[in-house]
């Protein structure tokens, strides 16, 4: 408002945001969504006053040309980004200060029947009522009398808001209006919406009554309005403003040419490749010439609006500025099909090509003909002009469809073929499953009781929660929370059934504990920081007196890791003390111990704990975790050539297991340890980690698919914890440069999936035998062993089908959400990572299938 | 969810076999209508007498709910008291107020296990709406059965409810725990309605259980016919 009564800058914005808010949270329908549009009613007449009351000639705004528009409509819902129609289109309100346009402007879209211009204001609702929604409200309240005859139909903008609010389902079918334009009159067929309105208020019966308001604005036949051209033009004499509603689809019309129209108008470049949609619009002619009708003409006859000057000028006009136009698309064209890789196909390249040049040749004799009209008559060039137009226009709806289908539109046959592919992974693990159960059972008769447990309904239930809690954006929003309320649901469970057998309660306990440590810091860290100073941020909410930047609070924060670390070394020492780990499982868990100790002193350099020398400042950066990784490596390939040179020894096959998982696991540890960097809440988890495998070991007594389950859901968990999200702005790429300060792709890309991946996946692969390994003590070690590697073949059988079954929900939800708005946003991201992960699981059981098992 | 937690607080102790009071179908209705008009009325009474409601003041409509229900429900189930020769019912009515709290420990542990938010706005909802749960599910069991450990093992753990004060204990208290879990559900919708914040569509879902199981408990009592405890079961 002030800024409309100051000199006007070359052009203003307003953006607001409100209004979409409202609808997004109450619905179209809604009372706040009707304040809200009665807000910005009011707020649009006092906009429109200040403009009027300066738009005199030599005023302020003679020149002004007001644009209200949306970016997007939306559903009855408030929901927008699909491709319904209600959704693309949107309208905008066009309000020049200067005498009306020209009629010109209808014999441009002739071959259309339907128009972009909607209306006029005259048209709607008399010209005595100001205010740019006063042209919608005049017109519902003209809806409105017209189906309750008995009511004086005076039109009364902005003073029935109830009728206006009650009606917003047909404020929406307004902007859907069709208007059709013949040479005398503007039918606007509103059939639907009026008979939907009769037959909510149930006067299906009633008569047309006509508005005294005025003799111009008749409500006839019931279904059309029709409007006398003349009297409109004669009386819009008087009317200092014009409005225009113009409706606009988005997709080909809205934002693709109002931003060539509008740079056309201002004189600016029109864009070029910086969206590719905005570099094919054209050039709207309405808008265009509403807005050149302001500024080409002085002293403009409306009473004479078929001066063939002026007509022809404009004509030409536009024609230059759709010349420039196709020129610039067809250029923008040739150099996206030479620079991109998938390009359009040939034969529409050459089609766009041969319209292009058509255009262009049609072009060139019209200059001639018009080099000929300078000397004589110009008349004779308006058809030429026409047809001009025409054709660049074919040309440039032309692009549009192309660019349409190429780039807004999706390969439904390979989201097909994907869909399926995931369906038979999910078939075919389910069939090897209910082999492989069946192998067990032979062997093992006793346990053939109870196939369809508890456990397993329930493990079934809690993946099918999972799994369709991805078909809503919010729940994958909150994958975390979740996935730890669903954790949670199965430790309450499992506290619940070791209460019952009266055994294990302790580890449940436990195991719930630490699912509450895990939701701690899920939430902290949903708070996109690092840990180091969530920690911080949580320390400080529970004792506000402390200061923040306290040395002491930074040294509490930068130990508390180390300590953790600390402890699980000490775990470890205890390992080997008590010599369960043998041979060289022995020697790669002090291998590990070693690394942990770096680690510390890597940490311990870092955040300025010890004022050092500067000698060994030099050494800081980047030894400690090359080192780590060397030892990292190394572990690994001492494990795999042990594994392929051991012999079989039957009896300690079950220590050897567990020795084997230690090691693996241990040989990880480190390495993505240091690339999570201070996070040191999760080594406390490592730790418990080990904890949890010791509950599940012992504790599963059903089948085994409700720990599997359980382990997913922890292992996401890890996910969360560890600082990541599924977002591209999620991943940690400091972590990729631990130790290397140069780039290289490949180094840095595998440093960083062991970062981002290394705790929800590795490790939890690697872990699993864990669930197996104690669970079976009876038989005889031979077929005990048998069964063992069908129980370990199974469970991971069933870790990949809890996995398959999430991405391929994933995958549906994205299928359906691929027009949404957050596509990008949000479910993109989320497909990717969640086929990365599905992909790198995969691998990961594959070798350590290779690894755990031995020759049957 | 948390009914598992409860067994952990009492402490496990020999149980006397005695007779039980019968409990017979008019009864339980009774008890039942007046637990649920008890739920009705605390609603009335903090919409029409404070003006305050869950979603508006959710602390305060809660601990309402809890002061005026948790009464009732001592009172009611401890006339259904085990062993009522040796247990006078003043004392059934004194262990269940001691219960309360510690009930209300039991739920807030789950509830926090199970995602609830922690700090200090959340805590006037969390402390009210677990002592509603504690009335809801452990107050009954503890003025009926005390610190009996095998009978709360076999209410909660086992969930084998054998005659009519069983299952008038377990179903209710059960449905108000699944419906809780039900009634979170709702929360990480992106509708940011008010009814979404941590203890309202949580207590609407436990109320909800509530109510089911206590119709439950009804139609199986009605239905099923009712099963008279044998002595020395």
């Amino acid at each position: 408002m002030p800024s409309a009564k100051r000199e006007p800058s070359r052009s203003n914005k307003i953006t607001t945001h409100s209004k979409d808010h409202a609808g997004h949270i109450f619905g179209v329908d809604s009372l706040p969504m009707i304040e809200k549009l009665q807000q910005y009613n009011g707020m649009l007449e006092k906009v429109v006053d200040v403009l009027e009351s300066q738009s005199l000639p030599g005023g302020l705004h003679e020149n002004t040309l007001l644009l209200v528009m949306g970016d997007h409509g939306q559903t009855i819902n408030g929901d927008h980004g699909g491709g319904s129609a209600e959704e693309v289109e949107t309208s905008i309100f066009a309000m020049s200060m200067k005498k009306p346009a020209p009629s010109f402007l209808w014999e441009l879209d002739n071959s259309s029947c339907r128009l972009d211009l909607v209306m006029s204001r005259s048209f709607a609702c008399g010209c005595n009522s100001a205010g740019l929604f006063s042209a919608l409200s005049g017109l519902l309240d003209g809806w409105c009398c017209w189906s309750v005859p008995s009511r004086e139909p005076v039109f009364r903008p902005l003073q029935c808001p109830v009728v206006f609010g009650s009606e917003i389902r047909g404020l929406g079918y307004f902007l859907h209006i069709e208007v059709a334009r013949s040479a005398s009159a503007i039918s606007g067929h509103q059939r639907k919406y009026v008979l939907g309105l009769l037959a909510e208020t149930a006067m299906l019966g009633g008569r047309p009554s006509y508005s005294s308001g005025d003799a111009s604005h008749q409500l006839c036949g019931g279904v059309e309005v029709k409007v006398e051209k003349e009297s409109k033009l004669s009386r819009s004499d008087s009317v200092k403003a014009k409005w225009f509603s113009l409706q606009l689809k988005r997709k080909d019309k809205a934002e693709l040419d109002f931003a060539v129209t509008v740079s056309a108008l201002l004189g600016l470049p029109f864009p070029f490749g910086s969206l590719f949609c905005f570099s094919i619009g054209r050039v709207n002619p309405v808008l265009y010439a509403l807005a050149t009708g302001i500024w080409k003409q002085t002293s403009y006859n409306v009473g004479d609006p078929q001066s063939p000057s002026n007509l022809e000028a404009w004509m030409q006009n536009y024609v230059d500025v759709l010349c420039i136009n196709s020129w610039q698309v067809k250029k923008y064209i040739d150099v996206y099909s030479a620079s991109s890789v998938i390009g359009f196909s040939n034969e529409d390249l050459l089609h766009v090509a041969k319209l292009y040049a058509q255009a262009e040749e049609n072009w060139l004799h019209t200059l001639n003909n018009l080099a000929l009209c300078k000397s004589g008559s110009c008349y004779a060039s308006l058809g030429s002009l026409k047809r001009q137009i025409v054709l660049y226009s074919d040309f440039l709806a032309s692009v549009a469809e192309l660019a349409r289908t190429k780039w807004t539109e999706f390969n439904l046959k390979r989201m097909g073929i994907g869909f399926g592919i995931m369906l038979a992974s999910m078939f075919f693990h389910l069939l090897v499953i209910l082999r492989v159960d069946k192998l067990c059972m032979v062997s093992f008769t006793s346990r053939s009781s109870s196939r369809i447990s508890f456990g397993l309904i329930f493990s079934c239930i809690i993946v099918a929660i999972r799994a369709v809690s991805f078909l809503s954006n919010s729940f994958i929003l909150e994958e975390g929370k979740v996935a730890n309320f669903l954790l949670a649901t199965t430790g309450m469970l499992y506290l619940r059934h070791s209460i019952l057998r009266n055994k294990m309660v302790l580890e449940a306990l436990a195991f719930l504990l630490l699912i509450s440590i895990l939701k701690l810091v899920i939430e902290l860290g949903v708070s996109k920081q690092g840990v180091d100073s969530a920690f911080l941020k949580m320390s400080l909410s529970w004792m506000p007196c402390i200061d923040k930047d306290s040395p002491f609070w930074m040294y509490v924060a930068d130990s508390i890791p180390m300590l953790a670390l600390f402890a699980l070394n000490y775990m470890l020492y205890q390992s080997i003390a008590r010599s369960l780990c043998q041979g060289i499982s022995k020697y790669i868990v002090s291998g590990t111990i070693l690394s942990h100790m770096l680690i510390t002193v890597h940490w311990a350099l870092e955040s300025n704990l010890l004022t050092l020398p500067l000698v060994l400042k030099g050494i800081r950066g980047d030894y400690i975790p090359r080192i780590i990784y060397a030892i990292g490596v190394a572990q690994l390939l001492s494990l795999a050539l042990v594994r392929l040179f051991e012999e079989d020894v039957a009896s300690d096959w079950e220590e050897k297991i567990v020795n084997k998982t230690v090691g693996m696991l241990s040989a990880w540890s480190p390495t993505v340890v240091i690339l999570s960097g201070k996070q040191g809440w999760f080594i406390m988890r490592f730790k418990s980690l080990k904890q949890d495998s010791g509950i599940g070991t012992a504790g599963i007594l059903t089948l085994n698919t409700s720990s599997v389950t359980q382990w997913s859901l922890f292992a996401t968990c890890l996910f969360f914890c560890t600082g990541h999200w599924c977002a591209f702005d999620g991943l940690r790429y400091g972590a990729a440069f631990i130790g290397f300060d140069e780039f290289n792709l490949i180094r840095q890309a595998i440093l960083l999936t062991i970062d981002t991946f290394g705790f929800s996946h590795i490790l939890p692969v690697f872990g699993l035998p864990f669930l197996v390994v104690y669970r079976y003590t009876f038989g005889q070690a031979e077929k005990k062993k048998k069964f063992f590697f069908l129980q370990l073949c199974q469970v991971y059988l069933i870790y990949g089908l809890v996995m398959a079954t999430t991405v391929t929900f994933t995958i549906i939800c994205v299928a359906l959400q691929r027009r949404h708005l957050m596509v990008w946003g949000l479910f993109a991201p989320k497909f990717v990572f969640d086929v990365v992960g599905l992909t790198l699981t995969d691998f990961m059981i594959c070798v350590a299938s290779l690894f755990y098992f031995g020759p049957l | 969810m948390e009914r598992k937690k409860k067994n952990k607080l009492v402490k496990a102790s020999a149980v006397t076999k005695s007779t039980l009071r019968t409990v017979s179908p008019l009864q339980t209705y009774v008890l039942h209508l007046i637990c649920g008009l008890g739920l009705a009325s605390a609603f009335w009474v903090a919409h029409n007498v404070y003006s305050v409601n869950l979603i508006g003041n959710p602390a305060q409509t809660l601990r309402l709910i809890w002061v005026i229900e948790a009464p009732i429900v001592i009172l009611l189930y401890s006339v259904f008291r085990q062993n009522p020769s040796q247990c006078s019912y003043v004392k059934a009515v004194a262990r269940g107020f001691l219960a309360l709290p510690f009930g209300a420990i039991a739920n807030a542990l789950g509830a926090i296990v199970l995602g609830a938010p922690i700090g200090i706005k959340y805590f006037p909802g969390t402390l009210n709406w677990s002592l509603l749960m504690s009335a809801l599910t452990f107050v009954p069991a503890a003025s009926v059965f005390g610190s009996s450990w095998t009978e709360w093992h076999r209410i909660f753990a086992q969930t084998k409810p054998i005659d009519n004060i069983d299952y008038m204990i377990c179903l209710p208290a059960h449905g108000a725990v699944i419906g809780s879990w039900f009634g979170a559900w709702p929360m990480p919708l992106d509708w940011e309605r008010p009814w979404q914040e941590w203890p309202v569509s949580v207590t609407y879902g436990s109320i909800a259980g509530y109510l089911v199981g206590m119709v439950a408990s009804f139609g199986i009592l009605l239905f099923h016919g009712v099963r008279q405890r044998v002595k020395g079961d």
